[in-house]
C-alpha cells in the first residue's frame, strides 16, 4: 500500500484576507446605509468617490511599479469605506479623493503594502485632512436637511440623547449611529473576525474616565468616532497587538488617550489620533508581551520579561556544544 | 551627485530647522541665499584662522563666527528687501544653527581653504537647492500661489497643513524619497550595463 504525504499545514482555513476583507464591508454596510438616509446624495457621493479613488490609486501604484495587482483583497475597499465613514457629509469630493489616495500610497504602499504599514492607513489620512483642509473637515450638515450644523454634539451643540443614540445629530457620515455600528461589530464578533479585547476595553476605559471626571459616560461612547474607532479601526489585524493582552493595553491606551484629549486638548475629538498614536506602540507592545508555552513560567529579570524554560534550554545547548568541541 | 548618499542626506538634516522658514518662494531664496553665503564665508574665515583654533575652542568659534557672518548677511539684505528680510530676520538663530551644523566636523580645520571652499561651495548648493524647492512647494501646495501669483485658489482649497511647519517637514520626507527613488533607478541601470 502505498501512502500519499503532504508538508504541513493539512488544513487549510477559509479565511483569507479577501473574505475577512468583505466580512468587514458587509459589518459596515448597516451604519454606510443609515448615513446615507440621513445625509442624502452628498453621503453617497462621498463614499462612491473616496472607494472607487482607493481602489484606482491602489491599481494604478501596482501597474505603474510592474507589481501584482493586489485589489482584488478587497482591502482598498474597506479602506476608502472606513475613511468615507469618518468624513463629513458636505466634503467637497476632490478632498474625499486625495484622503482615499494619502491613504493608499502614502499610508499604505509606499511601507511594502497590506501587512506591512505602520499605521491604519484610513486613520492617517483623515488625520492629514484634518490638518490640511480644517474648515472642510469641520463642516457638518444637518441630518435630512441641507443646512450647515453650527456645531456637534461633541463642541457643545445642543442635541437630545435620543437624538444622538439613534444617530439624528450632526457628524461624520458613519460615527453617528450607536446602534448600526453596534451591529456590525456584532456580526464580526460572530464571525471571529475581532475579538471584543480591543472594543470592550478601549471603550470601558472611555465610560471610566468619564466618570471620574463627571461627564455621561453613554453620552461620551455615543457622541464622536469612539464606537467606529474601537469596532473598525483600532481591531485592524496589522496595527494592533498580536497577544491578548497586549490588544487590552493597546485599548486602554486608545480610551485613555480619547479622553485626555477631549478633556485636556483644544480639539473637540480624540479617537484618531489615539488609535494613530497606539498604532505606533504596537511593536513595542508586541514585544514586551512575550507569549508563554504551554507549561512554562515567566520570570523578570533585569527589566526583561524571559521564559524561565527558554532561558534553561538555552544554557543547556551551549553547554552541550561546548562539551562537544572539548 | 547621487553617489555620495550619506553626505547629501547630512546635508538635508543640517537644513531642516531652515525649511521651517521657507513659507513661500521669495522666502525661501532669501534665505537659502543667506545660508549660502554664510556657509561659503564661514568656512573660509575657519580656514584662515584654523592655526588659533584648538579641539576645544573651534566649536565656540564656528558658532561665533556662523552668527556674526549671518548677521552681517541680513543686516545688508534688508537694505534692499527691507520687508522680507524683516519677516525672516526672527528665525537667524536658525539659519546660524543650520550653518554650524553644515561647518561641524573637524574636516573644515583641516582642509586647506581651497578645498573647503569648494566643498562649502557644493554643501552650501545643496542645501540652498533643497530650501528652494521646499519653498516653491509649501507656497503652491499651502497657499495656491506661486511667486505670489494666485494659481488655483478659485477651483480648490489649498492645503494648510503646508503652511505650518509639519507641512515643511512632509515635504522634506517626500523629497527624500524621491530622491531615494532616483538613486535606486540610477542603481539598477548602473548594474544592467
Amino acid at each position: 500500500m502505498k501512502y500519499i504525504t503532504y508538508v504541513s499545514p493539512h488544513l487549510k482555513s477559509e479565511n483569507d484576507t479577501r473574505n475577512i476583507m468583505l466580512d468587514v464591508i458587509i459589518a459596515l454596510a448597516p451604519a454606510t446605509i443609515f448615513g446615507i438616509l440621513v445625509f442624502g446624495y452628498r453621503a453617497l457621493l462621498t463614499v462612491v468617490v473616496t472607494v472607487a479613488a482607493a481602489v484606482a490609486s491602489e491599481a494604478l501604484y501596482c501597474l505603474l511599479l510592474k507589481k501584482p495587482l493586489t485589489t482584488g483583497d478587497l482591502s482598498a475597499v474597506v479602506t476608502g469605506l472606513i475613511l468615507a465613514l469618518n468624513l463629513p457629509s458636505g466634503i467637497p469630493l476632490y478632498i474625499a479623493a486625495l484622503g482615499s489616495i494619502f491613504a493608499i500610497v502614502v499610508a499604505k504602499l509606499l511601507f511594502g503594502g497590506l501587512g506591512k504599514n505602520i499605521v491604519n492607513p484610513a486613520i492617517a489620512a483623515r488625520v492629514f485632512l484634518l490638518a490640511a483642509f480644517p474648515a472642510a473637515m469641520t463642516t457638518f450638515f444637518e441630518p435630512f436637511s441641507d443646512l450647515t450644523a453650527t456645531a456637534t454634539p461633541l463642541s457643545n451643540g445642543e442635541y437630545l440623547f435620543k437624538e444622538i443614540f439613534f444617530g439624528v445629530c450632526p457628524g461624520s457620515i458613519g460615527e453617528t449611529s450607536v446602534i448600526m455600528l453596534v451591529f456590525g461589530g456584532a456580526y464580526l464578533v460572530s464571525r471571529r473576525v475581532i475579538s471584543l479585547h480591543i472594543p470592550f476595553s478601549f471603550i470601558l476605559t472611555v465610560i471610566t474616565i468619564a466618570i471620574i471626571f463627571g461627564r455621561a459616560p453613554i453620552l461620551e461612547i455615543s457622541m464622536g468616532g469612539v464606537m467606529l474607532g474601537a469596532i473598525f479601526m483600532a481591531t485592524d489585524y496589522v496595527t494592533s497587538p498580536m497577544t491578548s493582552l497586549g490588544k487590552i493595553i493597546f485599548g486602554i491606551g486608545c480610551g485613555g488617550i480619547t479622553m485626555f484629549i477631549r478633556l485636556f486638548a483644544s480639539l473637540p475629538e480624540g479617537v484618531s489620533y489615539s488609535i494613530l498614536i497606539m498604532n505606533l506602540l504596537v511593536p513595542l507592545i508586541d514585544k514586551l508581551i512575550v507569549t508563554v508555552p504551554f507549561g512554562t513560567r515567566m520570570s523578570v529579570k533585569g527589566g526583561e520579561i524571559k521564559c524561565l524554560v527558554c532561558s534553561k534550554i538555552k544554557k543547556l545547548t551551549a553547554k552541550l556544544s561546548f562539551a562537544r568541541f572539548r | 551627485m547621487l553617489k555620495d548618499k550619506e553626505t547629501y542626506s547630512k546635508i538635508i538634516l543640517c537644513s531642516l530647522p531652515l525649511t521651517v522658514v521657507a513659507t513661500t518662494a521669495y522666502t525661501s531664496i532669501l534665505v537659502a541665499v543667506i545660508s549660502f553665503l554664510a556657509v561659503i564665508i564661514s568656512t573660509l574665515l575657519v580656514c584662515l584662522l584654523k592655526s588659533f583654533l584648538t579641539e576645544k575652542t573651534a566649536l565656540l568659534a564656528k558658532v561665533i563666527i556662523s552668527l556674526g557672518v549671518v548677521g552681517v548677511l541680513t543686516m545688508t539684505a534688508s537694505v534692499f528687501y527691507k520687508e522680507l528680510t524683516d519677516s525672516v530676520s526672527p528665525y537667524l538663530p536658525l539659519i546660524s544653527l543650520t550653518t554650524v551644523l553644515i561647518l561641524s566636523g573637524k574636516d573644515t580645520i583641516e582642509a586647506t581653504p581651497a578645498n573647503a571652499l569648494k566643498a562649502s561651495v557644493v554643501m552650501g548648493g545643496v542645501s540652498s537647492g533643497f530650501l528652494f524647492v521646499v519653498g516653491i512647494l509649501r507656497e503652491f501646495l499651502g497657499m495656491g500661489s506661486l511667486f505670489g501669483i494666485d494659481i488655483y485658489t478659485k477651483v480648490f482649497a489649498p492645503m494648510e497643513l503646508f503652511k505650518n511647519p509639519v507641512g515643511a517637514l512632509f515635504i522634506a520626507a517626500m523629497l527624500v524619497l524621491l530622491y531615494n527613488i532616483l538613486v535606486s533607478l540610477t542603481g539598477k541601470r548602473g548594474t544592467k550595463e
